[in-house]
């Protein structure tokens, strides 16, 4: 442990990602089974977090690292989510059997945070970029199960680790799943958990929920659609002591919850660096 | 060694069977069980064939757009999760787009023998969009608009699993992808394996494949690294995040050294 870690969980107040995870475990407590995505770390501790604040009563996971179901309480892993997956198993299912079966029966019992490449003021979800033989970069439309997500999940859970206008835009250039369309009129529901603030999309319109600590209201404006209303919100409530500890010291510890925000050189570095823990981590 | 009906095989051999193939699919699902040894042969000797079908697309898929080995890919996620893309796939490649349901209902009518499978057309939105030549049509009981996703029959499938016997019995251990349904889609399967047993159900063990859909067996211990093949070996990130950083030309020479080495 360096003493970056040390610092982490001693009574050092949240940073962004403690914030967004506590902030986004808030939102699974209720769900009846979380999926949680390939590589999503952020959504990954978000949800061990939820499950460990219902002492295991809550939300069972779906895990895609080895498509479990599972409701044992562990620690989040990246590099070794596999086996990770596999603690404490009910089932291990073929990919057939969940998309084609499960997920269709999880109709408004299930969540998952997603993050799309791009979300506009209307919730539209535009996702993954590829290049073409010429170079040119074209969406994904069928990503990783978010046209069948968009159906079932309710609310459909969205985060982003990094707000600004490129990834929050006024109108996304490919619309990969439509999650207020997928619904009847007014049934609909986006809720999306930034660096900056909380957000929900509904058939009305779009708002900020609440902004965290420390983010003014200009800057929220500025990195925000303008057809999203982000006047008067409250401040979003931290996370309190024992569930930071519970974060930093059992569901974390190996700050999974950092890879999201690493980019370029110093995001190989971090990812050997969790690696490398992770490694030295006995796993059954 | 010597099979007992025949169906022990060379990597060369087995991996001999796609050359020309209209699709050749991959098992696995993330880092977890992808044929790579198989998928490294073919880079490596220049073998080619027209369509590459995954699930998820990673280091396997990567590699093979790379080496030029596949005209285009078939799947629903391309990209090496959290260590980001390979240069494959930052180079680009021909994709034709699937959801998670179409490319389950593709595979089922290949095995059903259906000329198609709906896809009720609110789920298909977008991919209509990127594939025009998904039909429309209307179903005769609901009136519900609905998507016609035909057949993907697979020439050849490769799986990689932990143990199987000579008969072509396997056993999966860690995720279980959608290998039987690739094996039961295609025209022939090829199990490469970590463990080659005498009786695969020892322990009280049931085998995943069984071997009426499998045409060839091949012994490769190591034969997904450095992905993972659970519970012999966990995915080695410090390999792929090398591999990611590889030029594309490097690809085939990276994929010989690593043969050389799985040899050794």
């Amino acid at each position: 442990m360096n003493d970056a870690d040390t610092r982490s969980t001693a009574a050092a107040p949240a940073d962004v990602a403690e914030m967004m995870v506590c902030t986004m475990s808030d939102w699974l407590l209720r769900a009846e089974v979380i999926q949680l995505g390939l590589a999503s770390a952020l959504n990954q501790v978000a949800a061990l977090l939820a499950q460990a604040r219902t002492n295991g009563q809550g939300p069972a996971l779906e895990d895609p690292a080895a498509l479990t179901l599972t409701r044992a309480q562990r620690p989040a892993f990246l590099s070794r989510s596999e086996r990770a997956a596999q603690i404490g198993a009910l089932r291990r299912y073929e990919a057939p059997e969940w998309i084609g079966q499960m997920m269709p029966r999880l109709a408004g019992r299930v969540r998952q945070f997603v993050r799309p490449l791009q979300i506009d003021a209307q919730g539209r979800i535009n996702s993954l970029r590829v290049a073409d033989k010429q170079g040119r970069l074209r969406r994904f439309a069928g990503l990783a199960g978010l046209a069948e997500l968009a159906e079932i999940a309710q609310p459909f859970l969205v985060y982003l680790p990094q707000q600004d206008q490129r990834c929050f835009v006024d109108t996304v250039d490919f619309v990969v799943a439509d999650p207020l369309a997928a619904h009847a009129p007014g049934v609909g529901h986006v809720v999306m958990v930034t660096d900056l603030a909380v957000f929900e999309f509904t058939t009305v319109g779009a708002r900020a929920l609440s902004r965290h600590p420390g983010v003014t209201h200009e800057l929220l404006r500025e990195r925000t659609p303008a057809a999203v209303a982000v006047g008067g919100v409250p401040v979003t409530p931290g996370p309190d002591a024992a569930l930071l500890h519970t974060l930093r010291t059992q569901i974390d510890p190996h700050r999974v919850r950092d890879i999201e925000f690493a980019t370029g050189a110093a995001r190989r570095e971090a990812l050997l660096r969790l690696h490398a823990r992770e490694t030295a981590h006995a796993l059954a | 060694m010597v099979a007992s009906n025949g169906k022990l095989a060379s990597l060369a051999e087995a991996a001999e069977l796609a050359r020309g193939a209209r699709r050749v699919a991959l098992g696995g699902w993330s880092f977890s069980r992808r044929p790579l040894a198989v998928a490294m042969h073919w880079a490596a000797h220049g073998l080619r064939f027209d369509e590459l079908l995954v699930l998820t697309g990673g280091i396997e898929t990567d590699l093979l757009v790379a080496a030029g080995v596949v005209q285009r890919v078939r799947g629903f996620y391309l990209g090496m999760e959290a260590l980001g893309m390979g240069p494959g796939l930052k180079g680009g490649c021909e994709v034709i787009e699937e959801t998670e349901t179409s490319l389950m209902l593709g595979l089922n009518a290949a095995v059903e023998g259906a000329s198609f499978l709906p896809l009720p057309a609110r789920h298909g939105v977008a991919l209509a969009q990127v594939r025009p030549d998904l039909r429309a049509l209307r179903c005769p009981y609901t009136d519900e608009e609905q998507l016609a996703i035909p057949p993907v029959p697979i020439d050849v499938a490769y799986v990689h699993a932990w143990r199987a016997d000579r008969q072509g019995n396997a056993v999966f251990a860690g995720h279980k992808a959608a290998d039987r349904l690739l094996a039961l889609a295609a025209r022939q399967t090829v199990v490469t394996c970590e463990e080659l047993v005498d009786d695969i159900t020892a322990g009280g063990v049931e085998a995943d494949l069984t071997e009426p859909l499998v045409s060839r067996v091949v012994h490769l211990p190591g034969g997904a690294r450095p992905g993972g093949c659970l519970p012999g070996y966990e995915a080695d990130w410090p390999a792929l995040l090398d591999y990611a950083a590889l030029e594309r030309t490097a690809v085939a020479g990276w994929a010989r050294a690593r043969l050389e080495g799985l040899a050794r």
